[in-house]
Formats: C-alpha cells, sequence, structure tokens
C-alpha cells in the first residue's frame, strides 16, 4: 500500500480549495493505474472543505465504484468531527445524486 | 491643497442589509461617470456604517482606481466617534494613503484584508487568528465553532472556483457584542452567480434572473464540472436555520437573505462579483 500524505502533497495543511482535491484525485489515480492500493492520510490537514472532499473522494468513487473500497483507505479522518461527514457525504452524492437529505427538506420548506 | 471638484457625500448611516448595499451601489456608480480623475469621498455626514462593510467599500474603490484610473480623497477628520474605526482597520488608509498608520492600541479592531484566490494559508491564517481569534470573539460560545469556521473556508472555496478573477477578494469582520453576534463580508470581483448559472442551465431548468440563480444555487445545484458539489453554500444556509444565523448573497441585481425567512430585493445599477455576509450569532 503506498501511504499519500494529503498535506505534504498539495503543500498546505488547508484543503480548503477543489483544486487541491483534484490533486489528490491525479496522484492517487496515477498510483492505482501503476498497480498499487493507495492509503489517504488526512492527519497533517488542519482545515478541510465539502469542495475538497468531492473533488478527491467523489470523484474516485466515481471513478472505481465499489471497488473504491478496495483500492483507497483512509486515515485521520478522526481527526475533525465532521470530517467523516465530508468523506461519507463525498460518496453518497455520487451514488445517489438525486437523493433528498434533511437538509434539502428543511431549505425546501424555506422557500414554499 | 489638492483642487478637488468632484464630491460624493455618503448618506448619514449604512449598515449590512439591502438599503446599505444600494447607498454603496450608488457610490460606485456614480464614480462610474468618470476617468482618471480625483473623487472625494465625503463622510462628513456619515456617523455610521458597519465596519465589515469596509470590504465593500474597498473593493469598489480598488476595482475604480484599477479601471478607471480613479484616486480618492478622504478627509481624515471625518473619522471621528464610531467613524474611527475605519482609520483602525485600514480602510481609509487603502482609500487615501496620508502615510501614517493608525495604531490600533486597544487591537479592538478585525482588519480588512484581501486575498489572491491561492492564498489560502494566508485566508485560512485570518480567519483562525484575527477572525476568530480576536479579542472579544476568542470567548464566544457560537452554535458550532467549528462549522462557523468552515463555512468562512467554503465560500472562499467557491469563489475560487466560480468567480473566474484575478481580481483580490476582500474581507473584513465586525463584532457587535450588543446583539450577540459576528458578521463576517467577502465580497469578489468576479462574474457573479447569473452569467455561468444562465448558461449551465439553458436547456434545463432556464435560469434567467439573479434571485433565481442564486436561489438555484443555495439549494445545493452546482455548476461545477471538474467533481459535484453545491454543498457547501446549502450547509451554511442550514447552520443558520439552526442557530439564528442569517445569510446575505449579493449578486448582480438581487440582494438575496435568509434572516429567519427569505426575502430579497432588487439593486438598481448593480456592483460587479457576489459579496456575502455571514451574521452568527452566539451566546456569551
Amino acid at each position: 500500500m503506498t501511504e499519500i500524505n494529503i498535506a505534504e502533497l498539495i503543500g498546505t495543511p488547508n484543503a480548503i480549495i477543489q483544486k487541491f482535491g483534484l490533486q489528490v484525485f491525479d496522484e492517487t489515480v496515477a498510483l492505482i493505474d501503476s498497480g498499487n492500493q493507495v492509503l489517504l492520510n488526512f492527519s497533517d490537514l488542519k482545515n478541510t472543505t465539502t469542495g475538497f472532499f468531492h473533488a478527491c473522494i467523489g470523484n474516485l468513487y466515481k471513478k472505481y465504484g465499489e471497488d473504491f473500497f478496495q483500492l483507497v483507505n483512509v486515515s485521520g479522518l478522526h481527526k475533525k468531527e465532521d470530517w467523516k461527514e465530508k468523506y461519507d457525504e463525498a460518496i453518497n452524492l455520487v451514488r445517489n445524486p438525486d437523493k433528498a437529505s434533511e437538509i434539502d427538506y428543511a431549505i425546501a420548506k424555506l422557500f414554499e | 491643497m489638492l483642487a478637488m471638484t468632484l464630491i460624493y457625500k455618503f448618506p448619514h448611516e449604512i449598515k449590512t442589509n439591502a438599503a446599505g448595499n444600494q447607498a454603496l451601489v450608488n457610490f460606485y456608480h456614480y464614480c462610474c461617470g468618470y476617468t482618471n480623475t480625483w473623487i472625494t469621498m465625503d463622510w462628513s455626514g456619515l456617523t455610521y456604517m458597519d465596519a465589515n462593510l469596509s470590504a465593500v467599500v474597498l473593493a469598489m474603490v480598488h476595482k475604480l482606481k484599477k479601471d478607471r484610473g480613479l484616486k480618492f480623497y478622504l478627509n481624515y477628520q471625518d473619522l471621528k466617534g464610531p467613524m474611527n474605526i475605519f482609520w483602525r482597520n485600514g480602510l481609509a488608509h487603502y482609500i487615501y494613503n496620508t502615510g501614517k498608520q493608525a495604531a490600533d492600541e486597544r487591537d479592538s479592531t478585525i482588519p480588512i484584508k484581501a486575498f489572491k484566490t491561492a492564498d489560502v494559508d494566508s485566508f485560512a491564517n485570518y480567519i483562525e487568528k484575527q477572525l476568530l481569534k480576536h479579542r472579544g470573539v476568542e470567548d464566544v460560545k457560537f452554535g458550532d465553532k467549528e462549522k462557523v469556521k468552515n463555512s468562512y473556508f467554503e465560500i472562499f472555496n467557491n469563489i475560487e472556483i466560480h468567480a473566474q478573477t484575478d481580481m483580490p477578494v476582500f474581507a473584513c469582520g465586525q463584532l457587535f457584542p450588543q446583539q450577540n453576534k459576528l458578521i463576517f463580508t467577502l465580497v469578489d470581483l468576479g462574474v457573479g452567480f447569473l452569467k455561468k448559472i444562465r448558461e449551465f442551465t439553458k436547456d434545463t431548468d432556464k435560469i434567467t434572473t439573479a434571485v433565481d440563480a442564486i436561489s438555484w444555487a443555495i439549494k445545493g445545484h452546482s455548476t461545477k464540472t471538474a467533481a459535484a458539489g453545491g454543498t457547501g453554500l446549502k450547509k451554511i444556509l442550514f447552520y443558520c436555520m439552526k442557530n439564528n444565523g442569517c445569510f446575505h448573497i449579493v449578486s448582480d441585481d438581487c440582494y438575496w437573505q435568509f434572516d429567519g425567512t427569505i426575502s430579497n430585493a432588487k439593486i438598481a445599477n448593480p456592483f460587479v462579483g457576489a459579496t456575502i455576509h455571514l451574521i452568527f450569532s452566539y451566546n456569551n
């Protein structure tokens, strides 16, 4: 298994823009295409956004489907309370793009 | 003494709302009638302005200087009482540089700051150290301080993806201790919401107005093609709904706001780009 330390790869502990997520995606795909399993290490990050997670995790799931879970492991998500939530959301948005969540229902009510 | 023949008189009071936004837009629109000249920003009658609106003023002044070669004069004698904050937070210096900068001995002011969209560390540092760790802000109890912080990062990410501009992004915050709220304002000089959303939806939802574009975005739709998305803005709105917060989006000719309910107002002669005001409440 080949580890990608995300903070080292993107050069900052602040993974707050989409392009960093795309950078992680590209690097991960290159390693997988070379026959590696990848461990994405989040532990040296300080801040993340949903945009970052959609760009790396969401795109990886979109590319590999359920094989994603065999090919990509993660560590360090426990560092912040909402990182696992963002990780799950990035995958679920690709799996079920039309599935409404509690947030969607609450916001829809505002517009009634 | 400089000979100034163009004078724009600001109104008595400017707050973070549609009327306040229109007052600033009126100033910008006035200046767009001139090039390569001096304009005096007459603040003699302006007794109060929300300090977070420094970001909007600076964005306008920056664009007018760059695009129209304008220069601005500000009489520092007008920076008395509550208006003194605009000397201490750096806005007055950017408008008209006298060579002297205020010393903020009380360390009571959140400074105004400009960022390139690539300056993620600079922005993160500003949010973590100069905004959320500021004296007066550090000890307040938000519903969820991490979510408050993440909201600012989500907006910055959206600007980086959507604004389509190399111009800086302008930020400023203001604590209102008597109302138990923190307002943070972020202004970009990009293309605004409508242009991209209209193009993206021309064969589907056919969005053609700014209010519909903002509503479309806030409901979680996205024009992103490089990745799925659209969840950032709606999560911010949801946090505001649950924690007595407010969310204002100004883009094209629409001042959209959630202050418990959704409303919007039309802007005459709108400014460029998008302005976001995030208003979070806290407990002591």
